[in-house]
């Protein structure tokens, strides 16, 4: 198991590594000009340009700077300064995780702490009126955009009861409304899934096993179908937090949280090449972490996969 | 399987409801705007008109909130342009002088003292300045001239200020106190920007200290200090007991009020209902929801003109349509800029490319004809150009895909009716960069451009053949607009602005459009904003006696 | 049907309808059967005949979202298994009756220790500490052919024959007094399958189970059972013991089973299969369910009344034909 651990960590390096690259090539040829949008708006003389880009290094050949730039990150952690204001950005994608990843694990609490309930409910209860309910219900908050819903919360919440503040992000109260206005859009398709994955369980034959030994509905419910329905949830649960880590740009400007989303946006529309390739990085690391957390817990739930792991070129023990 | 059907119906029906309802809010609240307001009814208030009107108070209030529409920024001494450090520089880091209003001058005795004592011409590119022997800042380390220099210095390696790049050569100290500037160039204002433009920090702290401290918990020259740093979030900043300077201060050392809180918010609709839900004190309010504060005797209303203003340049570049004056006057007159203002709320027209801000602009010319909306006319030079319904003129425009649409589908359509199809070509700001300064890339091209000081200024950076390469924005190669515009420059008489502006107007060569009034608005216990030249000074605002902030 | 002994289990008129789209499948139709204590039933039948489904209704673990109805008696000393309240219910399931299943790689839950799963049951029912119930699930799994050693590990590690014991382990662990084994060595290979029979057979005998063996091998029923029933299109068309039936066949269907057996004495090209299929479940029939593929069939069969005839004491057949007729 440990190796098996090791060999993903390691395997990530040059995952990262790609990505900076790719990253990289991709914003330099995308048409722009950082020196001209660090100067500012308004007209500027060319040479004012020509001395900006010096000061920025950018008159040097593609391939210096993206050399220089991997370097940096990798060998030193030095994601470099910006080019539009030249703040530090490490110290920046720093200072916003915080929010985003608070927002991100708020959502994904509320998204499996309403949707499996829910999910296991739909699946037990299949084809019911609270079945069709609940599909109505979160198919209907599926259809709306997501800064809709987000807007008419804080019309409802803030404006009309004054019960939450309606932007900004100083203590836990401010993340209520932007976690609620995360959450419902996934909420429809997570319940599906569990939904369909507890119906697939239900009708396995160790479920009837379990029912055949006398034991009451609720333990074979969950006692017996929901530790393995659970199991592709978790690479879902995973991906959906991996994916919100990235930062869910919608809500935080709406809400004016400054998180990762909001920095990356604004960076790409810069073209300030060093924070948009550092922000993705970071992205990249962390939604990597999350995947191996995510792989290892399943391992933990499913000791098929954990046997997998482990025995890469063990024989497996065949049919003795 | 008749229930699922009918199931999908309704869900998609929702769906769309949905999108036009949050789409259209938006463009609704905007006509409902312009059709209540065929001229501004409030005056609006630009810098160059009134003498600061700021005043020390005698107590101090608590607290403001403002919120203000940016979502990255730093409060270090010297860093990038953002609205944020636009509203706090001057408060946090003392400067050498201070501009009260726009165009204010130092011979003229117009500049207030902050951190100088006083400034002597030694020569043109030449001054000596001395400093106040007791500044300190918020961290105790006292400031020598060193310090000034070494500030100098930096922000001219940093680069971040232009007007420093452009017109600050170097200087010395020559004392504790005492220390001589020298400029590379001795155009009209370029002592007063590099006196009012570069904050001033002690040199042993900046060297020693973090990032993090810098960027967060700066010891601050000016009269407030930060409480707290949230990036990209807000920043609050607190008067400082122990500030320096007890008597003379300049408006920007004002300290009317204890703690001031910024809180970054970009949405527009977002601040509207931070200030009506009663979390804000003040805000920037767009023209969409002005209509709840305005005539509301809650709220206090300040109209201000935004410093950009949009006009039109032509492309005259051989080949290009644009190139024929006809065709430059038939666009002229087939559009009127009233109707293409409309969705952008109130709004000032230009009749000159600039707006009426520097203090060389002619009045006269505000009530002078300038072009107008007469189909029959652009019609007339279409002929001349050898347009006709047959062969209609096709031109595009470049436009920036991020600043709303609607003036240029507005344009889009009169033109359409005169025979011309105008072709939008938005692209974002940063693509539209690269391309701008590609003669084969577009035919009118919008764009914005600010006054900060002078009209000529403004004139310069659009015609200026030096600082666009030989040419002017449009590429046009035109001797004679050279030399009257450097006429202008050298001696803005009233003949030789008239004769410019004359020129241009003849030769069609750009088209003023408008600028924008934008508002803030506050609650009723802040009667003035202190709004001096282009954004409020939060320290020296005046508040009532029973003010007190929503905030507590 | 009258059996004289004391039939401490009996299945009477039990008739269960699936639905399927908007179709009415008639799974079983009117089976009655009984069984003494430590009896062992074979239940014969071709596939589709009905035989998983009279056992999943005996323990009601039909598959809820497709069945229509349920109707009939199953007695289980005295008590009728049909109209329990749940509590009763699951008292009955697993500590009194208790199944195996067809099919032995998807009968285990694969997240869970094969310990686990064996013990769960036991300390359902007797209420003891868990380590008593582990006790006696490694016990069982001695029993059956399992080392110790093996107890904490997962289903995916046993190979298919191992886990069918692990099932047999799971459904004898409290005792039951009557076993319903459904198909237990059709998964299997065939040497793994006499084993599985063997084991089958000595826990029987070393218990004192009853039990209904469900099965389509007619050679199995010849080792095991003591009582025959055989199954056509829902219906059990001959019933009686192992002798009567095998010595005695007297349903034309019976007596095509028999003969489409192939004889290793016997040298024959072609073997002899019941021509035709079994009939459509979801139509109701008049007349002999048989009657399409009856070698024998005549006008009398259109009319008959689907009633079993008593041939000999306790030996019934679902047709006229007493099996005394000539060919």
């Amino acid at each position: 198991m440990a190796r098996y651990v090791i060999k993903r960590l390691l395997i990530m390096i040059p995952t990262m590594i790609a990505v900076g690259v790719i990253m990289f090539t991709l914003m330099n040829f995308v048409p722009g000009d950082p020196a001209q949008l660090a100067l500012g708006s308004g007209v500027h003389t060319t040479a004012e340009i020509e001395a900006k880009r010096q000061a920025l290094g950018l008159d040097r050949p593609f391939l210096v700077r993206l050399g220089e730039y991997v370097g940096n990150i990798f060998l030193r952690f030095d994601f470099g300064k910006s080019l539009i204001d030249g703040t530090d950005i490490k110290w920046e994608l720093m200072k916003r995780f915080p929010h985003t990843a608070k927002i991100a694990i708020f959502s994904i609490i509320l998204t499996v702490v309403v949707g499996l309930p829910l999910g296991i409910y739909t699946a037990v209860h299949a084809n019911s009126a609270g079945d069709r309910a609940s599909l109505f219900v979160t198919l209907l908050f599926d259809c709306m955009p997501s800064f809709w819903t987000a807007l008419l919360l804080v019309l409802l919440f803030s404006l009309k009861l004054k019960w939450l503040p309606s932007s900004g992000a100083k203590s836990l109260s401010y993340f209520i409304l932007p976690t609620i206005a995360n959450s419902l859009g996934g909420l429809a398709g997570f319940t599906r899934q569990v939904r369909a994955s507890m119906l697939e369980v239900i009708r396995s034959d160790y479920v009837t096993t379990a029912r055949s030994k006398g034991l009451p509905e609720k333990d074979v419910i969950y006692g017996h179908a929901l530790p393995n329905a659970l199991i592709p949830i978790l690479t879902v649960i995973g991906m959906r937090f991996g994916s919100m880590l990235g930062g869910a740009t919608i809500i935080e400007v709406v809400f004016s949280i400054p998180g990762i989303g909001q920095y990356l946006v604004n960076s790409i529309n810069n073209r300030d090449y060093n924070a948009c390739t550092g922000g993705i990085i970071f992205i990249a690391f962390t939604f990597a972490v999350i995947m191996l957390l995510t792989d290892l817990l399943y391992a933990f739930a499913d000791p098929r996969i954990k046997a997998q792991y482990e025995s890469s070129n063990k024989k497996v023990k065949k049919n003795g | 399987m008749k229930k699922t059907k009918l199931m999908g119906l309704l869900m998609t029906a929702m769906l769309v409801t949905g999108s036009i309802a949050g789409c259209g809010g938006a463009g609704s609240a905007g006509n409902e705007n312009a059709s209540s307001g065929t001229q501004t009814s409030q005056t609006v208030q630009t810098g160059g008109d009134t003498q600061s009107a700021a005043q020390e108070a005698e107590g101090m209030a608590d607290k403001v909130v403002v919120a203000v529409d940016d979502d990255s920024f730093t409060i270090g001494p010297w860093g990038n342009d953002s609205s944020v450090r636009d509203w706090t520089e001057n408060t946090l880091w003392a400067h050498l002088c201070y501009r009260p209003f726009i165009g204010a001058m130092l011979e003229d005795d117009q500049l207030q003292m902050y951190a100088a004592k006083s400034v002597t011409k030694v020569d043109d590119a030449t001054y000596e300045v001395e400093i106040f022997d007791h500044i300190t800042d918020s961290k105790g380390n006292a400031i020598k001239a060193s310090d000034v220099v070494y500030s100098y210095e930096t922000l001219a390696r940093l680069g971040f200020v232009s007007e420093i790049s452009l017109y600050y050569a170097g200087a010395e100290a020559t004392g504790d106190y005492t220390l001589t500037i020298r400029l590379k160039d001795t155009s009209e204002g370029a002592i007063e920007s590099v006196l009012c433009n570069c904050s001033i920090a002690s040199e042993s702290w900046y060297e020693s200290a973090s990032e993090d401290e810098i960027n967060s918990d700066p010891a601050t020259t000016g009269a407030y200090y930060v409480t707290n740093m949230s990036t990209g979030s807000g920043v609050t900043m607190q008067a400082r007991e122990d500030y320096w300077k007890t008597e003379g201060r300049a408006d920007a050392e004002y300290q009317n009020v204890e703690v001031i809180e910024i809180r970054c918010i970009t949405e527009g609709s977002s601040r509207a209902i931070a200030l009506e839900n009663g979390e804000v004190d003040m805000a920037e309010i767009t023209s969409n929801d002005l209509s709840r504060f305005d005539g509301n005797s809650d709220y206090n209303v300040t109209y201000y003109l935004n410093f950009m203003s949009q006009y039109l340049i032509f492309n005259t570049t051989e080949g290009n349509p644009c190139a024929d004056i006809n065709v430059r006057r038939a666009i002229a007159y087939a559009f009127d800029t009233k109707t293409m203002s409309l969705t952008n709320g109130e709004c000032i027209m230009s009749y000159d490319v600039a707006p009426n801000l520097g203090p060389d602009y002619v009045d006269a010319w505000d009530s002078a004809d300038y072009f107008g909306r007469d189909l029959d006319k652009a019609k007339e030079y279409l002929a001349e150009a050898g347009y006709d319904e047959s062969n209609p003129l096709r031109i595009s425009i470049l436009v920036t895909s991020q600043a709303p649409q609607q003036p240029y589908v507005a344009l889009q359509s009169m033109l359409a009716e005169a025979n011309i199809e105008l072709t939008i070509d938005g692209q974002d700001r940063a693509a539209r960069q690269a391309v701008q300064s590609d003669p084969t890339a577009w035919d009118i091209s919008e764009y914005s451009d600010s006054v900060t000081d002078f009209t000529t200024t403004f004139w310069n950076d659009l015609f200026g053949a030096e600082a666009n390469g030989g040419l002017t924005q449009g590429f046009t190669d035109d001797p004679e607009l050279q030399r009257l515009l450097a006429a202008a420059i050298a001696d803005r008489s009233e003949a030789n602005m008239n004769a410019f502006h004359d020129y241009v107007v003849e030769n069609c060569y750009m088209i003023g459009l408008y600028t924008e009034t934008k508002t803030i608005v506050t609650t009723e216990g802040i009667t003035d904003i202190a709004l001096q030249k282009l954004n409020p000074v939060l320290n020296a605002m005046t508040f009532t006696d029973d003010y007190s902030s929503v905030d507590q | 049907m009258t059996e004289k002994n004391e039939a401490f289990f009996e299945i009477q008129n039990l008739t269960v309808e699936y639905h399927s789209g908007n179709a009415i499948i008639h799974a079983v139709n009117d089976v009655s059967l009984s069984l003494s204590q430590g009896e062992t039933l074979g239940l014969v039948g071709e596939t589709g005949a009905g035989k998983t489904t009279i056992a999943r209704a005996i323990l009601r673990i039909l598959p809820e979202h497709s069945v229509e109805s349920v109707s009939g008696k199953v007695m289980f000393e005295g008590k009728d298994i049909l109209e329990m309240n749940a509590r009763d219910l699951h008292d009955l399931r697993g500590r009194d009756i208790s199944m195996i299943f067809q099919d032995p790689m998807t009968a285990l839950n694969p997240v869970k220790t094969v310990i686990s799963q064996i013990a769960e049951g036991y300390k359902l029912h007797h209420g003891c500490p868990q380590a008593e119930a582990n006790e006696r699930a490694i016990k069982m799994l001695e029993m059956v052919g399992i080392g110790a050693n093996r107890a904490y590990e997962y289903p995916h590690q046993f190979s298919g024959g191992m886990k069918q014991r692990v099932v047999i382990a799971l459904a004898l662990a409290c005792s039951p007094k009557l076993l319903l084994a459904d198909e237990p060595t059709t998964a299997l290979d065939v040497t793994i399958q006499a084993q599985v029979l063997d084991l089958i057979k000595d826990l029987r005998d070393e218990l004192g189970t009853a039990m209904i063996l469900i099965t389509h091998d007619l050679g199995v029923v010849a080792d095991i059972c003591d009582k025959v029933a055989v199954i056509y299109a829902g219906r059990i068309i001959e019933s009686g013991t192992k002798e009567d039936v095998f010595d005695h066949p007297a349903h034309p269907y019976t007596q095509g089973l028999f003969a489409a057996l192939p004889d290793l004495e016997k040298e024959v090209e072609r073997l002899s299969p019941i021509e035709g299929l079994p009939p459509d479940p979801s139509v109701i029939r008049k007349g002999c369910d048989f009657m399409e593929r009856c070698p024998h069939r005549c006008d009398r069969c259109t009319s008959f009344d689907n009633n079993m005839v008593e041939l000999s004491t306790g030996h019934f057949s679902r047709c006229y034909r007493t099996g005394n007729e000539e060919a």
